[in-house]
């Protein structure tokens, strides 16, 4: 009796203060409390507890007549329900017994209900790129672990499984994007339908449908390109996010291949920047290693290897602030990974070994273009030679010295850590992988290609021939070979100020038969506009849209953006791109710096 | 006898329509995924070859290795997974680290019968978000063409 008294009282105090959801609580804190009392006035042996049970298993309702939006871009949609079954109801039941010791013994069984609900969400008009975050009740909704069916509405989508199993037969509502839940579980949203709304992007730009290949970076991240979740360890019971900062996939990179195949459909190939680290601008001591961005952090669900070197006894990068200067070098498996699905999206795989400067802004390094005792912080790997640089007082150029130089950079220590053997363990990784379509043995050794060890005499040049087919060996002849050029190294070299001896360093390399195209690097100084309004193209036009100074600035009269003592030193090419020296460790490429 | 793939297709539209039962393989009764298919085997081939042992709704999420796989690679042929044709058998895996733990059977190019979790056996089409599940493909002993 009490407790049926209690649990109307509960349930109408918490529909009172909370709704619905407060009402099913009050109901609970009722019957809880009226059994207690009955427990103490009647003092039965076996009591019986249920949870709190809907008595009405029909779902929301949807508009009749709505219009369906179209969107553009990127947009926020709650959309409408056009599809649901009855919430589905799984009874549990669990029994207790206390008492004992002279007490009476008593015996609890409680019922428990959840819920499930199948529905169809009608969004917007088909065909959109994608559905990206969810929100129920107005919190991201984790879809990992859920079952859930975007359909993007194309004039081919078929109909879905669940409607079909429920119904016997479905429409498969072509032109119509819409998503789909199955068996949702109502236990976090009061056993309701949560209201939920989508972010829905469908690409209107011509230029996402011109895209075909993409490269991608950062290269300096431990577990960024690892497509399963792995998390980081910060103590007992404390864990943070390693590579998944969003709710709708398993992982960053997942997220981000999902959202750029639906931005730019046309994507074919995709090039895969991993990197390593050079340690000093004198070719003659840099040493090239795989590093990490922290010695003791503990990670879950991937395990950091690069090339058999484990976290504990892997070069350590530099800091800024305190913070790692750089990512670490991609985990192996997670290269492995990010091949195998890149492969099962269909997407041709370009592997782009890639060397970062890790020195620091107050290294004792000697620098080889200055004589100064410290070579400037995070320089570009194209400023790496032989010590002293080519036109400096006592410049090993043009002798034997400089090969010795350039060769120890290449394949010198006793360590073994040098150039190629970055590179022939990515031509290795590759052939395990299954093989990839394109390989690069390296991007940018601009002074490295120019040293000279007598006349007409290029080591750098020679050994990249001999690592091209090294690597060629490897990967197999179905494997387009090449290296990246910087746009001002792949032609010729002056060798003096008079232009009496100019030659073509690369074309060994270029006319070599295990190289299968020529790889230019190349950034056109196209235009130089800014917020400030200190351009240096504001002389020339009012339009920085307009096509002809656009062609103009693209075939000639605009100087590189990146010179190092030219005039356009002071003004730093892409701030909002590289950041300061102490900004993202992500974003800084800091090389760029130093064009 | 030979086994055609007419007759594996058939007797899986035959099935439409059984409710979904966990671990029961009657027609036009109760079945799950794999109850279909042994159904299937029974009807086409005879006797089943082996008694599937007991197995929880996520048996999948709880064990490690491939036991579906393994076990259907016991009797049936395997084949690669993009040469499927109809009255094949197709596994999926819900999730890449776990273990392939639906079945279904080709009734089409594009098109397989399935007991439908929750639901009921049926027809449906080999959308693009079962393709990217897709673990195994398996052909049936003795089929003809």
């Amino acid at each position: 009796m009490a407790a049926l008294a209690l649990s109307i009282a509960g349930a109408a105090a918490g529909n009172a203060v909370f709704g619905p959801t407060g009402a099913i609580a009050g109901r609970l804190i009722g019957a809880l409390a009226g059994n207690l009392i009955d427990q103490m006035l009647f003092g039965r042996r076996e009591r019986v507890l249920e949870g709190p049970r809907l008595s009405d298993l029909e779902v929301m309702a949807s508009t009749e007549g709505a219009a369906i939006p179209r969107v553009y871009g990127r947009a926020r949609l709650s959309g409408q329900v056009i599809w649901a079954t009855n919430l589905e109801e799984v009874v549990g039941s669990d029994q207790q017994t206390s008492g004992g010791k002279g007490g009476p013994k008593v015996t609890t069984t409680t019922t428990t209900y959840s819920y499930f609900a199948n529905f169809a969400v009608g969004l917007c008009e088909g065909p959109i790129g994608s559905v990206l975050r969810v929100w129920a009740d107005g919190k991201p909704l984790d879809l990992v672990g859920l079952t859930v069916r975007t359909y993007n509405g194309d004039e081919a989508q078929t109909p879905d499984p669940l409607i079909v199993a429920k119904e016997g037969d479905a429409p498969a509502y072509r032109g119509l994007a819409y998503i789909v839940f199955e068996r949702l579980p109502l236990a976090d949203f009061g056993n309701r339908i949560p209201q939920l709304s989508f972010e829905v992007m469908r690409p209107v730009g011509r230029l996402e449908r011109m895209t075909r290949a993409v490269t991608l970076i950062p290269g300096a991240t431990e577990f960024g390109y690892e497509p399963a979740t792995v998390v980081q360890q910060l103590g007992p019971g404390q864990s943070a996010p390693e590579n998944r900062h969003i709710t709708y996939a398993a992982s960053d990179v997942i997220a981000s291949l999902d959202e750029m195949q639906a931005l730019a459909p046309n994507i074919e190939r995709v090039a895969i920047v991993v990197a390593w680290f050079g340690t000093d601008l004198r070719a003659g001591t840099c040493r090239v290693v795989p590093g990490i961005d922290n010695r003791v952090k503990a990670t879950y669900g991937g395990t950091w290897s690069v090339a058999g070197v484990d976290r504990a006894s892997a070069y350590l990068v530099s800091t800024v602030d305190d913070r790692p200067a750089f990512g670490g070098t991609p985990s192996d498996s997670s290269v492995r990974g990010l091949i195998a699905e890149l492969k099962a999206r269909g997407l041709k795989i370009t592997l782009y070994p890639f060397l970062m400067m890790d020195i620091p802004a107050d290294n004792a390094l000697s620098d080889p273009w200055t004589g100064a005792s410290s070579q400037a912080a995070y320089p570009w790997r194209g400023r790496i030679t032989c010590d002293p640089a080519p036109g400096q007082g006592g410049s090993p150029d043009g002798t034997s010295a400089a090969a010795t130089q350039v060769n120890a950079f290449f394949s010198g220590g006793a360590d073994e850590w040098n150039y190629r053997n970055m590179v022939l363990h990515y031509a290795s990784l590759a052939a395990d992988a299954g093989g990839v379509d394109g390989f690069l043995i390296g991007s940018e050794l601009k002074s490295l290609t120019r040293v000279r060890s007598a006349s007409g005499v290029y080591p750098a040049v020679n050994a990249l021939v001999t690592l091209a087919a090294d690597v060629k060996a490897i990967v197999g002849s179905g494997t387009v070979v090449t290296y990246g050029a910087d746009w001002t190294e792949y032609g010729a070299h002056v060798v003096d100020s008079g232009a009496t001896e100019v030659r073509f360093p690369l074309d060994p390399l270029w006319a070599s038969s295990s190289i299968d195209a020529v790889g230019i690097d190349y950034y056109a100084p196209l235009a130089d506009w800014r917020d400030d309004g200190n351009q240096l193209d504001g002389a020339l036009t009012d339009d920085p849209h307009q096509l002809s100074y656009l062609a103009g600035n693209l075939t000639g009269g605009v100087e590189p953006l990146f010179v190092v003592d030219g005039e356009r030193e002071e003004v730093d090419p892409f701030p909002w791109l590289f950041g300061s020296a102490g900004g993202d460790q992500h974003n800084r490429i800091a090389e760029a710096h130093q064009r | 006898m030979a086994v055609t793939r007419e007759d594996i297709v058939a007797e899986a539209r035959a099935w439409i329509g059984t409710p979904y039962r966990h671990q029961a393989s009657l027609k036009g009764v109760g079945c799950d995924c794999l109850g279909l298919v042994r159904g299937v085997w029974r009807a086409v081939i005879g006797e089943e070859p082996e008694r599937a042992p007991p197995y929880a709704p996520d048996w999948a999420e709880a064990l490690s290795g491939e036991p579906l796989a393994d076990a259907a690679a016991r009797h049936l042929i395997a084949i690669d997974r993009d040469t499927f044709r109809e009255g094949d058998v197709l596994l999926f895996r819900w999730r890449a680290n776990l273990p392939a733990k639906h079945a279904a059977i080709v009734t089409a190019a594009d098109k397989m019968v399935h007991a439908h979790d929750g639901a009921a056996v049926a027809e449906v089409a080999l959308a693009p978000w079962w393709r990217r599940r897709l673990a195994y493909a398996f052909r049936f002993p003795g089929v003809a063409n």
